[in-house]
């Protein structure tokens, strides 16, 4: 017998003009309608099939029981892709920056050439399993004050590739001060598909919130390098953590557009943490989701005012890459930590690698596995569930609220979409 | 009756969850 359709329980409907903004959370499909189709949504046996098929493709019109199964089958799908594995690398814990809110502490651990060994033997490894994809994240720390171990590996893995067929990328997240002293030698070599640089607005904020390990500032050099890296046919990703001094980014988009960065680099806004390693400074952290959201709120109108484009949530997979099974951070003493946002603890070490081989902690690793996102009570009838997707499993551990900001401001934040699709100017890397 | 925005397709999202997206909840800051 076939199914019963319904309208989505992830329809958002919002009034324009004399029509409807129809906008789905799950499949992030937009239409424009009108009343009669409005309401037809909820008795679709009354839509003619032309119509009623196009509403189904959007998402807007569901098979009751698939719509969750789909969102979960492709949250599966996604965390046991055993074909696919990623590595966080924590080249070391030492940083010549003395960022205020960082969570790490420096005690200048370094990965060693050994270490490098074991971790290419364990990808050998691997890929002798099936795998076919090998994702490589270049982390700290300062990972340019362990160049030589990244770009010793790097040629490990580039020999791996001689001798297997699998698809490989990397990344580094880097705090951008040392680039140019290391581009030409090492990092124009490494094949980095994205640079992740963390700018924290104008020079005064970036310098306040982001200085030297010694106090002095770094915006200007930091800024010279991904002008560099620009130049240089590079992708730059750059990461601005937002705080209660430097939400307002208007000062900062006009400095883009006056230095012709804007639309040339990515950007991604991020809420600062304050963490027990974190520096204790007046009137900075947000205490609320509720306050930051209203600050993202303006930060998003003004990306949508220069023609930038908005960020979008995946609408499937997992929360975050680190719920995937093979994804893991390895630090400097080869443990495999949950992700790049916790210490290894007795619940985040997920095993250690020893002679080219994973011993595993079996009991995290379980947990992992066994972590489901979904059926929380407080999500129940949540329209943004398919972006937050119930939440990573970190955030579970340690008793922390999973909801996103979006949340606080979902109309608008559609509103924004809509504006963004029918004027069709945004632009960004 | 206008379509404004498609739908995503799920094949693109899997190798998303592969290239370091960051979602809004994350704690992290660096």
């Amino acid at each position: 017998m076939a199914q019963k359709l319904s309208a989505s329980q992830y329809n958002l409907v919002y009034r324009e003009g004399e029509e409807n903004i129809v906008f789905n959370t799950l499949t992030q499909g937009m239409m424009l309608l009108e009343d009669d189709y409005v309401q037809l949504m909820h008795q679709p046996e009354q839509l003619s099939p032309e119509v009623r098929e196009r509403m189904e493709t959007y998402g807007f019109i569901v098979k009751t029981e698939e719509e969750e199964q789909k969102m979960v089958a492709s949250y599966q799908r996604a965390k046991h892709n055993h074909r696919s594995v990623g590595i966080t690398v924590e080249l070391t814990n030492a940083c010549n920056f003395n960022c205020k809110y960082c969570y790490q502490p420096h005690e200048k651990r370094y990965l060693s050439k050994d270490s490098a060994d074991q971790i290419s033997n364990w990808i050998e490894a691997r890929l002798n399993d099936g795998v076919n994809e090998v994702r490589i994240h270049w982390f700290g720390g300062e990972p340019l004050l362990n160049i030589e171990t990244a770009y010793y590996l790097h040629n490990r893995l580039m020999a791996l590739k001689t001798r297997y067929t699998f698809d490989y990328l990397s990344t580094m997240t880097t705090n951008g001060y040392l680039v140019d002293r290391y581009y030409a030698s090492h990092l124009k070599h490494m094949a980095i598909a994205q640079y992740d640089i963390t700018v924290d607005g104008i020079a005064p904020h970036h310098n306040f919130s982001r200085p030297l390990v010694s106090g002095e500032a770094t915006f200007d050099k930091v800024i010279a390098n991904v002008k560099h890296l620009l130049d240089s046919g590079e992708r730059v990703n750059m990461r601005y953590n937002v705080n209660r001094l430097n939400a307002d980014v208007t000062p900062f988009m006009t400095y883009l557009k006056e230095e012709e960065l804007l639309g040339k680099v990515r950007l991604h806004f991020h809420r600062t943490t304050q963490f027990d390693a974190s520096e204790e400074v007046d009137k900075f952290y947000f205490s609320t989701l509720e306050a930051y959201s209203e600050a993202l709120k303006g930060i998003y109108e003004q990306m949508l005012a220069n023609g930038l484009k908005l960020p979008r949530y995946a609408s499937g997979g997992t929360n975050c890459k680190f719920d995937c099974v093979q994804q893991f951070l390895v630090n400097t003493d080869l443990e495999l930590v949950r992700c790049t946002s916790t210490e290894p603890n007795e619940g985040s070490v997920l095993g250690r690698i020893e002679q080219g081989e994973v011993v595993p902690n079996q009991a995290v690793v379980n947990a992992k596995i066994a972590y489901t996102p979904f059926g929380k009570e407080k999500c129940i009838g949540c329209k943004v569930l398919p972006f937050c997707k119930g939440g990573c499993h970190l955030l579970q551990q340690i008793g922390e609220d999973a909801c996103i900001p979006e949340k606080h401001f979902i109309e608008a934040y559609v509103r924004m979409l809509y504006k963004e699709a029918t004027t069709g100017v945004s632009v960004n890397a | 009756m206008k379509e404004i925005m498609m739908p995503q397709k799920d094949s693109d999202i899997i190798s998303e969850c592969n290239v370091g997206t960051v979602e809004n909840c994350c704690p992290g800051s660096v």
